[in-house]
């Protein structure tokens, strides 16, 4: 009994970490960019499959996962900053739901990219070589991997604070999140930050995306099984708030793969329940600040 | 009555003229893809009654929509009611969920409001797909009965033209009468509003309530068309249609809408039929409307009927 | 409407500090006061867009410190704001028919758009403003003064009892201002309105009120005839220290 939760509490660990690169991604993107990204989880989708290619490109030796580490979310991020410039720019300043259908045109363009340039299977990728195996742990096998992608997690929350907290263009980042035309009138050059960001947080999808890969498989519409369960994160924990982004990936991550021990059906109206809840009580999230 | 001006009047006219003589020139295929479109343009409508005249977007449209085709489905198959009732029972149903959901969604502005009625609408999917016994899971409810006199695509047709004209003439009355300028303004400027003596709350629950209603009622009559149910028709995708459907054919006009649905299912099936890629081709459609063509289709010829009026 | 007492706190700074004032049924008024001195805030307090910490508002002898703006305009007050707010994408008419017809209380359905009764009357108002030939026109789209004659007209056409006007002329041309003026006696004069103006402009201010009341950091510090205020020495070291 013991190990069946413990099992579920370090997958649901892990996949919480994989919901936070995700979601802190989408997080910051509206908190400093002021748009909603429905198409942000294409980016995770783009990185799994970038990692598959990259791992394959040599034949399917498992030391290339680790150059597929580095390289796919840069690809991502190198995709990102072109879509930002291409077709984001011209709706800043639009309402709410143009930003929102425009990005749900996105996902269907990029869903049918990737159609094309890698054909409807599935794809696997191998759990890289290091992490092969278990280790014994309180009487259960814990993966090697599984842990690798838990501490994954706070290592990037504190690369992310790091940058906020600690550079200078963290500090621009946020004074720019905070009050834009402000920041623009004292001479920041507001449009090249929005890049910026917006880069880093498809960067955050990409690597998201490759860390689940050996995880799952690499399919077509892994984009729509974590779009909405991203929301679910960004409004518990506080639109705009990378630690409430931690937070809620936790939560969720955990209450979904308990949830399944418990009402294996009815586990995913666990997300919509907390999600109502916060909504009509808390609006702005646990860790996210009234506007 | 000098409600609608006599151009629009006869245009309605040429258009209902044309939609009760075409099935005569087409074939069934094609008639069944008109009734997609009628049901659709009751919905997009409603929907649009609190997006374009109320400026509050719902992103849980689909959940009223398919409340209608469940509640008439359930109806007809675990009580044995009779088509017309379960028809009815739709969106009187629809609206009577929409009480308690509106209340709490309309307490919450722009975003919020978005994300709650989304939730909303997601948990009525997630209720409707795992209660297995009840409601069919995600196997759904099918071979529906109807009656006889409406078991063809013909019949039905004409079922579904009369219901929408009903309907999309209730939708006008509504907006064009004092409760329809108050919600406009409402879209306009809220603080402004409650200034000259109007609860915000009460008339934006109300406007809700009533596109839950007509939501439900384009829901119930394609449960009746495809004499199914799934759940499908309550995922968040199908809000997305609908969505996509009023802003292609324009929120700030009434008819808009309806064009939206007329292009968006006509353009869906011819381009299906050639390609399997609809999806980018329809990505790549609304990136260039939002982009070029924010006030929609009918926004569009309204101002190329404009400028070529004036010369 | 008389004010008890009434404090508002924001943070730790007092932005109304025990101001206590009546005013008369008809009475035309004005306060002035520099920038920041509360003026918006009184106003935010008696039209119930915020509620006071300490005091109370009444109207008519009825206690209406803690309700909803909806609540208070139905008790024939009326309000125009300092940054002009209107219905931008309404046009002038239908500006000014939905709040005539909210002042009516309003039915959902089956009225015809231009409905007879509030046709007449919105068009009264429309004239009296001075918008009638443009009353089709989007109010976003209207010149800044026009808009805020709008503002005006909105405040105006439910028929308030009292008014209360926010800066009515700021931004205003010098003839539109003397055009507002006038329209603000005639129609007070008319409806025997009671006016309470918050105003910058010291020729309005001096033109057309019956009693003026200063305010400075959030306390009522004079009140009187116009010239009495004139002449106030205390009255004269603010605006003159404001001004050096």
């Amino acid at each position: 009994m013991f190990e069946l939760v413990f099992g579920q509490i370090i997958s649901g660990l892990s996949v919480g970490m994989v919901f936070f690169l995700i979601a802190v991604g989408l997080s910051m993107v509206f908190g400093t960019l002021r748009v909603l990204n429905v198409a942000h989880a294409s980016f995770y989708m783009l990185g799994a499959y970038l990692c598959y290619t990259i791992t394959h490109f040599l034949g399917p030796s498992s030391g290339m996962f680790w150059i597929a580490l580095i390289l796919a979310p840069i690809g991502v991020a190198i995709f990102g900053g072109i879509l930002e410039l291409l077709v984001l720019r011209p709706i800043y300043k639009r309402e709410l739901l143009y930003q929102l259908i425009l990005t749900f045109g996105l996902i269907l363009i990029i869903g049918d990219i990737v159609k094309l340039t890698w054909g409807v299977q599935f794809y696997q990728v191998n759990i890289p070589w290091p992490l092969l195996g278990t280790v014994s742990f309180l009487g259960t096998r814990l993966s090697y991997y599984h842990i690798f992608m838990i501490a994954m997690g706070p290592i990037i929350l504190i690369l992310i604070w790091g940058l906020l907290h600690k550079t200078r263009l963290g500090r621009v980042i946020r004074a720019v999140t905070y009050n834009r035309d402000m920041s623009s009138a004292l001479g920041v050059n507001v449009s090249l930050v929005y890049t910026i960001v917006f880069m880093f947080a498809s960067w955050l999808a990409g690597l998201g995306g490759t860390l689940m890969a050996p995880m799952a498989s690499v399919f077509l519409g892994m984009d729509t099984t974590v779009t909405i369960e991203c929301f679910i994160i960004i409004v518990i924990g506080g639109f705009g708030s990378t630690g409430g982004a931690f937070l809620g990936a936790i939560v969720f991550g955990l209450a979904n793969s308990l949830g399944i021990l418990v009402l294996p059906k009815q586990a995913i109206a666990f997300g919509f329940i907390a999600m109502a809840a916060v909504l009509v009580v808390r609006p702005w999230g646990l860790l996210g600040k009234p506007e | 009555m000098n409600i609608i001006g006599r151009e629009k009047l006869v245009l309605c006219a040429i258009f209902l003229a044309i939609f009760i003589t075409l099935p005569f020139f087409v074939g069934g295929g094609w008639t069944s893809l008109i009734i997609e479109m009628f049901i659709m343009a009751i919905a997009a409508t409603a929907a649009n009654l609190m997006t374009g005249y109320g400026g509050m977007v719902s992103f849980g449209v689909a959940g009223f929509y398919g409340a209608g085709a469940y509640i008439t489905a359930l109806l007809i198959t675990k009580a044995g009611f009779p088509f017309g009732v379960a028809l009815v029972a739709g969106p009187v149903g629809a609206s009577i969920i929409a009480l308690p959901i509106g209340w709490f969604c309309v307490r919450r502005t722009a975003i919020y409001f978005s994300m709650l009625s989304l939730a909303f609408a997601q948990l009525m999917y997630v209720i409707v797909y795992t209660w297995y016994s009840f409601a069919g899971g995600d196997d759904g409810i099918v071979g529906i009965p109807i009656p006889a006199f409406l078991n063809s695509a013909l019949s039905y047709y004409y079922f579904t033209l009369a219901i929408m004209v009903i309907c999309l003439i209730a939708m006008w009355i509504i907006v064009n009468s004092p409760f329809g300028k108050t919600i406009q303004a409402l879209r306009e400027n809220q603080e402004r509003a409650n200034f000259i003596g109007i609860n915000i709350r009460r008339y934006q629950h109300a406007i809700f309530i009533i596109s839950s209603f007509f939501l439900a009622v384009a829901g119930s009559l394609y449960c009746g068309f495809n004499q199914n149910v799934f759940a499908d028709y309550m995922f968040w995708t199908k809000t997305f249609d609908i969505i996509i459907v009023y802003l292609l054919g324009g929120i700030y006009t009434f008819i808009g809408p309806t064009i939206g649905a007329i292009i968006y299912i006509l353009a869906n099936k011819i381009i299906i039929r050639y390609t399997e890629y609809w999806p980018i081709i329809l990505g790549l459609m609304i990136v260039f409307i939002t982009l070029f063509m924010p006030n929609g289709m009918a926004g569009f010829i309204w101002s190329r009927i404009s400028t070529t009026k004036k010369q | 409407m008389e004010v008890k007492n009434l404090k508002k706190y924001f943070g730790g700074i007092s932005a109304v500090h025990n101001v206590t004032f009546k005013l008369e049924a008809r009475e035309i008024s004005s306060i002035i006061g520099p920038n920041g001195a509360g003026k918006t805030t009184l106003f935010n307090l008696i039209t119930g867009k915020l509620s006071p910490d300490e005091g109370e508002v009444y109207l008519n002898g009825e206690n209406i410190s803690r309700l909803q703006p909806f609540q208070i305009c139905h008790k024939k007050l009326g309000r125009s704001f300092q940054i002009t707010n209107i219905f931008p994408k309404l046009s002038v008419f239908e500006n000014i028919q939905v709040a005539i017809l909210s002042s009516r209380g309003i039915n959902k359905n089956f009225f015809n758009r231009a409905d007879r009764m509030v046709k007449k009357e919105t068009m009264e108002v429309l004239k009296n403003l001075g918008l009638a030939e443009k009353k089709d026109v989007w109010g976003g789209l209207l010149a800044h003064g026009d808009q805020k004659l709008l503002d005006i007209g909105i405040s105006l056409a439910s028929n308030p009892g009292l008014i209360l006007l926010d800066e009515p002329t700021a931004g205003m041309s010098p003839q539109e201002t003397v055009k507002t003026t006038e329209l603000v006696k005639k129609l007070a004069k008319e409806r025997g309105m009671t006016v309470l103006l918050i105003e910058h402009d010291m020729n309005v201010v001096f033109s057309i009120s019956e009693t003026i009341r200063v305010m400075h950091q959030g306390k009522l510090i004079a009140e009187g005839k116009p010239d009495e205020i004139k002449s106030n020495n205390r009255v004269q070291q603010i605006y003159l220290g404001e001004q050096g």
